[in-house]
């Protein structure tokens, strides 16, 4: 549960009012046009564009309308809420024009100054949501449960490695054994390290969802702001996650906000995280149960993870390098139809647009996760879920499993080193 | 013939009876000799096994009376003289003077609040609460009419004071009113007087005259959070509170010679939930239970007085009490006891003891049945015409109902009043209809578009000095006039006078009014006749909004004005917030196919079938079966009253042959029902397989029992063809040839055979017992010298037929108890001869005899593949598996789903007088719908926007009535196309709780008049718009 404590306010000044102002300058641009000016109206994002496929909606056109100065009339029209944001326009643009991050500004402007309000797109009536911007209050302080937290993991306050949690211990309410995610990834952690890992019942939600989804900026900065100071507070140098949307968050948009923060903290991946250990042979993976039929299975490529992403970060490729090498201990790994920088989206991003149409994209991606494997691995939270509650719902899909990178590997890897001997001496 | 009836006593009974009778097409006349209906439920303060609190569940209906426009609510009147004959009695009722004119006095209460008289005992807290000599029983009392206590009032008795006449703004105190009698004419009379508990009445020895011996009903007042001490439990005496609390259960009852002679069957469980609710008030409280039998008679009883014991740690003696004496140092009681486990003598000491003392008929009983000229039994309960229908009195026209008629509990109580308003309707069948209103109003509603700007109406009313004291009204009604859209806004002393309503009508006309809304008491009492008001003046009963400034402001802010005042403002200013945003709704008629099905045709079937069919509506009798009856067809004689079961049976199959509303098909079974109340489709398929397709308006379930077959234990197998169930007696009593008993001498019954474990079957079945009782009798007298031994546990003889039987028990056979913890242990000795080894109890010994023949009282369990019918019904089973009924105390035949319902053994194992009394009740309730013909949906309920719609089903899961299906759409998409479920939710069904709506992932399902927007506009404007001074 989340418990909610209020903590003495501070007065409004004009400074912070400032303060605001200056973060906001450097994550949000008034002038649309400027994001795209270099748009020869090619049409590719209008053909790759997922959301075409389920209804009427075309980027390019979009574009068009607001470089020939028709920008109000898009605001206006709110058709931008629409948008599933899985940025594969942006992947197949010969110009690099970001339309995703077009749509988040437009948000912003469609919320502040057509106030228009989005709250018919929210899912699960923008619980959660409204849980990150009460996070985002300087005087509140949420303080979190950690009774997911396993009993065999030390944990701290203080420490250099620090596990981000996210907001998976707030959805188990709701989704079912969800918070399995955060207990694989700390034994993983755990098993790994020596040292006591910092888990914090004060960590605020990363922001992702308000930022992306809602147009809501200035909570964001808040959130940013305050995670900024626990991190500082903690002492902590490396901050692993098994959130895409918290990786792309910490990794590309505080930086962006904070310019030392990439000096100051690495963010890594859990992906990232067990790919260096298995390259300094810290691990290696074993599997106790393994049968004579290798097992089937695959991989979704998160949005987040494939196309939010610097160009040179190449996690998608490491995944695939550990994947191939579990050939050994009785796996085998299938790419589904469309992969990488081309998979499908998992139809809802930051708790929009939950409807039919997000449903026929999802049942597009389970069907080819079904005829590459049984189990379905992916890393994003919210992509198990998306797909999850689309499997309960048609019964050909009832007997694929849907796991996330941490709980897919958690028994399958082995600490070498001083762990092990000491294990033989017991 | 007339088509309005006459129901004494407005107890649960009288209440239960007159709704039913109202919907089923007649006005009502309820007489209650007291100031307010209620009767005993009102003064109860928990009722089991559910520990609900008893008002907060009987409060509902006593509104739902008191706003009943076909029924004629006569409290504080008594019955003087009946003449007449059935469908035409006409019957003089006396009118007690009020010394308060009850068509002017709004029940505000200033007149008690300045009433100088001392304060006398409250009989509704069993004097130990005061009142003032002005004054309403209880709070929720209903009609919420003051009255005068003459012998207490000095304006009456001294002619001095006046205080009342003074204060009252509404002019309704009448120091001349007089006695007067009131001339009624009615088709049938139904009596449901209740009962009176003994306190001063008992012999001295149970010691209720020392102060901190109780009565149980004195007991429930003491625990009630509204009763004299406030719900903290506190001895008489000094007030302290009681470490240690003897309950003393039949104290004074089933004893011949002094107080009463029969089982008052409540006792049992209401001491476990009274030392239940102890235990949850005060953890320090040790509480001790004296008791005899337990005799919990209902569904899951037995299990209440066991989690007693278990949960809450109450212990529980077996004993028989000699005296209760005091000892005067400390008021403190001194039990002297005789222990029936050890066979000692001790002395118990308590602080406070609680007596179960036998409940009576109630006072006066006699001297109303000598008026209306029905006859009374050997225990002055009315007597029922036969044991078979207990419902009729010895006088035709003249029915009983509840307690009056002997010892029963709430759901047997509301059961019956179902039972009797369909015998009633039998016999008034061609009056229906014929002196019930209609409202017809004679303003067209006018048009209210959603772009219509609004113009609100408000009245914020005074209510004498009951809000206006610690509300500043006036600074109220400046504000509201304040507010955007607010045409007019005014206060008034009694909005819910009839002055008042017509003022409404005239501000809503003469100003054009498209909103109304009226800030004064509660929407419970007084919503609908507001709403009716506004309808009158040709708006939309939907366009009005009613405030609780008087609940929420007046009384729990009593003591700080301003935060009243500045209560009444938010919540007015909230109200007018949402009343911008209301929408005219819409009230869809629906037909109901005048036909009910029936599922099963044993007893509860068959009479359920005919009790419809005398109604005049068609019935579909069901039966599994090659033939009618059931279980009946394996009995031989009836108990107590020693019938042949098979005359019993041939007579009631013939009447539903002759009856041609009856349609019986036999061997068939259910394959298919679909649709929703009024309209089913069923459709059943028989041997040769064909299918045979039904359309009716409702469904009663009457599945029945069947006997335990305990393989294994106690050597009951194939192979021993001595040890059989009770029901393989039976038959082999039925059979002519009796030559198998002369080989045997010695027979044994061991009752609660596999039943009232602690796993497994843990419950009683209620009729074992009797019938063991019986079988016994039946076999001594066909073989004298035959020596007959019962081992047994408890004697579950509750209820006042069953007392001789229980008597005279000893007679043929020898008792010997014994206990779960030490089960009798059977041994075969040789071919068809077995030794039994048990421990006696009472004996405290271990007693060993060889017997021939073994007969096994089993629990009945449910009937077969009841699961798949459940689930075609959409109706629940409990754990047990047995049909869970929507409320085991106040709905015990209804199902929670409208239109489907329930009765007999389906429900619960029970004996053939309640299965009999069960099936009359279920079919009033089904023949409810039926006689109505229509049904009017409300305007308030979900609705589904399909657009929105992601067809997840957890609106499904959590809809309490049924209401929600999810119907399968094909979407096409560019490259593919998908199957996608959508909710659609039935309006005939939904009952606008909203559960669906809160759940709903992606908000596709809004409640009319409570949508999100309307909702967040009042919050919206509470928090942004708040007031500052």
């Amino acid at each position: 549960m989340i418990i909610i404590t209020e903590i003495e306010k501070k007065k409004d000044s004009k400074d912070i009012v400032n303060d605001i102002d200056s973060y906001l300058s450097k994550i949000y641009d008034p002038n649309l046009r400027n994001l795209l000016r270099k748009c020869y109206q090619c049409g590719t994002c209008s053909g790759v564009c997922q959301l075409s496929k389920v209804q009427k909606f075309t980027p390019s056109r979009i574009i068009e309308m607001i470089l020939e100065g028709f920008e109000n009339r898009v605001i206006e029209s709110g058709v931008l809420w629409d948008c599933i944001m899985c940025n594969s326009c942006l992947q197949n643009c010969p110009e690099d024009v970001n339309f995703a991050d077009l749509v988040r500004m437009a948000k912003y402007k469609m919320r502040n100054i057509e106030d228009q309000n989005p709250e018919e797109y929210i899912a699960h009536k923008g619980i959660y949501t409204t849980l990150s911007e009460i996070m985002s209050e300087s005087n509140l302080q949420p303080e979190r449960t950690l009774d997911w937290v396993p009993k065999e993991c030390k944990i701290t306050e203080s420490g250099k490695i620090m596990y981000y949690v996210g907001c998976l211990p707030f959805f188990k309410f709701e989704f079912e054994n969800i918070d399995s995610i955060a207990t694989s990834t700390l034994k993983l952690i755990c098993q790994i390290e020596k040292e006591p890992i910092v888990v914090l019942k004060e960590e605020s939600c990363c922001g992702h969802d308000l930022y992306w989804g809602q147009g809501k900026f200035e909570p964001f900065i808040e959130l940013a702001k305050k995670n900024l100071k626990m991190f500082e507070n903690a002492g902590i140098s490396t901050i692993i996650t098994a959130c895409a949307e918290c990786y792309r968050t910490l990794k590309v948009d505080y930086s962006n906000l904070f310019e030392d923060f990439d000096k100051k903290f690495e963010v890594q991946h859990i992906i990232e995280y067990i790919y260096n250990s298995w390259k300094e042979n810290k691990i290696e993976f074993k599997n106790p149960e393994q049968t004579s039929e290798p097992i089937q299975f695959t991989f979704h490529d998160p949005c987040r993870l494939s196309r939010f992403l610097p160009k040179s970060n190449n996690i998608i490729h490491k995944v695939r390098e550990i994947f191939n090498h579990l050939e050994k201990i009785g796996y085998k790994f299938n790419e589904m139809e469309h992969s990488k920088e081309n998979s499908l989206c998992c139809g809802v991003s930051s708790w929009m647009n939950c409807n039919e149409r997000s449903k026929a994209l999802r049942y597009k991606r389970l069907s080819e996760a079904k005829a590459a494997g049984t189990k379905v691995v992916t890393s994003c939270p919210k992509c198990i879920m998306h797909l999850s509650c689309l499997k309960d719902d048609f019964e050909e899909f009832g007997s694929m499993e849907i796991l996330d990178f941490s709980e897919f590997l958690v028994n399958l890897v082995n600490v070498i080193d001083g762990n092990e001997k000491k294990e033989e001496e017991k | 013939m007339e088509g309005a009836v006459l129901v004494i006593g407005g107890g649960i009974a009288g209440i239960q009876t007159s709704l039913d009778l109202t919907e089923l097409g007649f006005k009502v006349y309820l007489v209650e000799r007291t100031p307010s209906i209620g009767g005993r439920m009102a003064q109860l303060d928990k009722t089991f096994p559910t520990n609900d609190c008893s008002l907060c569940i009987l409060a509902p209906k006593m509104v739902e009376v008191f706003r009943n426009p076909n029924i004629e609510l006569m409290t504080y009147h008594e019955v003087k003289k009946i003449t007449g004959k059935p469908g035409d009695f006409t019957v003089t009722v006396l009118k007690k003077p009020r010394y308060v004119d009850e068509t002017k006095c709004k029940g505000c209460g200033d007149c008690a609040a300045k009433c100088p008289k001392i304060e006398a005992p409250n009989p509704f807290d069993m004097n130990l609460g005061k009142r003032k000599s002005i004054y309403i029983p209880f709070p929720q009392a209903v009609p919420p009419i003051y009255l005068i206590d003459p012998n207490m009032c000095l304006m009456l008795t001294k002619g001095v004071c006046g205080v009342c006449k003074k204060v009252c703004k509404a002019d309704a105190i009448d120091y001349e009113q007089k006695p007067q009698d009131i001339e009624i004419k009615v088709g049938a009379v139904v009596v449901c007087t209740g009962f009176d508990m003994y306190g001063e009445e008992l012999s001295s020895r149970w010691g209720y005259q020392y102060q901190n011996v109780v009565n149980a009903l004195e007991y429930e007042r003491i625990l009630c959070a509204s009763g004299p001490f406030e719900g903290h439990v506190l001895r008489p005496s000094d007030h302290e509170e009681p470490e240690i609390i003897a309950f003393v259960q039949c104290a004074g009852s089933r004893d011949l010679h002094e107080n009463v002679p029969y089982c008052s069957s409540v006792c049992c469980m209401y001491t476990a939930k009274e030392s239940i609710i102890t235990k949850e008030h005060s953890e320090n409280s040790k509480c001790f239970v004296f008791r005899h039998d337990i005799r919990a008679y209902g569904k899951n009883f037995y299990e209440f007085t066991q989690r007693a014991q278990e949960e809450y740690g109450v212990v529980y003696f077996q004993t028989k009490i000699s005296t209760i004496e005091e000892d005067p140092d400390t008021n403190d009681l001194i039990i002297h006891y005789e222990d029936l486990k050890t066979g000692e003598f001790k002395d118990f000491r308590a602080n406070l003891v609680v007596l179960a003392t036998p409940l009576v008929p109630s006072n006066g009983s006699k001297e109303l049945g000598e008026i209306l000229g029905i006859e009374l039994d050997n225990y002055n309960f009315y007597k029922e015409k036969s044991y078979f229908n207990k419902l009729t009195s010895s006088r035709e026209g003249i029915y009983l109902c509840g307690f009056c008629q002997g010892p029963m509990d709430i759901p047997e109580t509301v059961a019956d009043a179902s039972g009797v308003a369909s015998q009633v309707a039998t016999l008034l069948s061609p009056v229906k209809y014929t002196q019930v209103k209609e409202k017809i109003y004679e303003i067209p509603e006018k048009e209210v578009k959603y772009d219509d700007e609004p113009r609100i109406g408000v009245l914020v009313c005074h209510c004498g000095i009951n809000i206006g004291k610690y509300v500043d009204v006036p600074r109220v009604v400046d504000y509201i006039k304040t507010l955007p859209n607010v045409v007019q806004c005014e206060a008034n002393l009694y909005s819910c006078s009839s002055d008042s309503q017509e003022r409404i009508k005239q501000v809503i006309l003469e100003k054009n009014l498209n909103r109304f809304i009226v800030a004064s008491c509660t929407p419970r009492t007084h919503e609908a006749l507001f709403q009716e008001t506004c309808q009158e003046a040709g708006l939309n009963k939907y366009l009005f909004e009613m405030v609780n400034i008087r609940d929420q402001c007046s009384w729990v802010h009593m003591t700080e004005k301003e935060a009243a005042t500045e209560k009444a403002i938010d919540l007015l200013r909230m109200a007018v917030a949402k009343a911008r945003l209301i929408k005219p709704q819409k009230e869809e008629k629906l037909k109901i196919e005048p036909s009910c099905f029936i599922i099963g045709g044993g007893i509860s079937g068959m009479t359920a079938a005919l009790n419809i069919a005398e109604q005049g509506f068609k019935a579909y009798l069901i039966e599994k079966e090659k033939k009618l009856g059931g279980n009946l067809n394996n009995l031989n004689i009836l108990y107590p009253i020693q019938e042949d079961a098979s005359i019993i049976l041939k007579e009631m199959v013939e009447k539903v042959e002759r009856n041609p509303n009856i349609e019986i098909i036999l061997e068939s079974k259910i394959k298919d029902i679909k649709g929703y109340i009024g309209n089913y489709d069923i459709s059943l398929q028989d041997t040769n397989n064909e299918i045979k397709e039904l359309k009716v308006g409702t469904i009663i379930v009457a599945t029945g029992a069947q006997e335990l077959k305990p393989q294994g234990l106690f050597q009951y197998d194939e192979k021993n063809k001595n040890v059989i169930t009770q029901l393989e007696l039976e038959q082999r009593l039925q059979n002519e040839d009796k030559s198998w008993l002369n080989e045997i001498k010695r027979v044994t019954f061991i009752l609660c055979a596999n039943a009232r474990q602690k796993e497994g079957i843990t419950y009683c079945s209620n009729v074992c017992c009797g019938a063991s009782i019986k079988n016994i009798d039946i076999l001594k007298e066909l073989k004298n010298d035959l020596e007959i031994v019962a081992l047994y546990r408890d004697l579950q003889m509750a209820k006042k037929e069953f007392e001789e039987y229980y008597r005279n028990r000893r007679k043929d056979a020898m008792f010997l108890r014994y206990d779960l913890d030490n089960l009798p242990q059977v041994n075969k000795a040789k071919e068809e001869q077995y030794k039994i080894s048990v421990f006696d109890t009472n004996l405290q010994d271990t007693i060993e005899f060889e017997t021939d023949l073994i007969v096994l009282a089993t629990p009945m369990i449910p009937a077969d593949n009841l699961k798949e019918l459940a689930m075609m019904l959409k109706v629940p089973l409990d754990r047990t598996g047995f049909f869970l009924e929507a409320h085991v105390k106040l709905r015990p035949l209804d199902f929670a789903t409208d239109g489907i319902f329930l009765c007999g053994c389906a429900q619960w194992p029970k004996n053939i007088q309640d299965s009999i009394s069960q099936a009359n009740g279920a079919a009033g309730r089904a023949s409810r719908f039926l006689s109505a013909g229509e049904i009017t949906t409300s305007g308030l309920v979900a609705e589904v926007n399909p657009d929105k719609c992601i067809g997840c089903g957890k609106c499904e899961d959590v809809c309490p009535y049924n209401a929600i299906e999810l119907i399968d759409e094909t979407k096409e998409f560019e490259d593919i196309s998908i199957v996608i479920k959508k909710s659609s939710i039935n309006s005939a069904l939904c009952k606008g709780c909203g559960t669906c709506a809160a759940t709903c992932p992606v908000g596709a399902i809004m409640v009319k008049h409570y949508d999100f927007d309307q909702i967040g506009a009042m919050i919206n404007t509470y928090l942004l718009e708040k007031v500052k001074n």
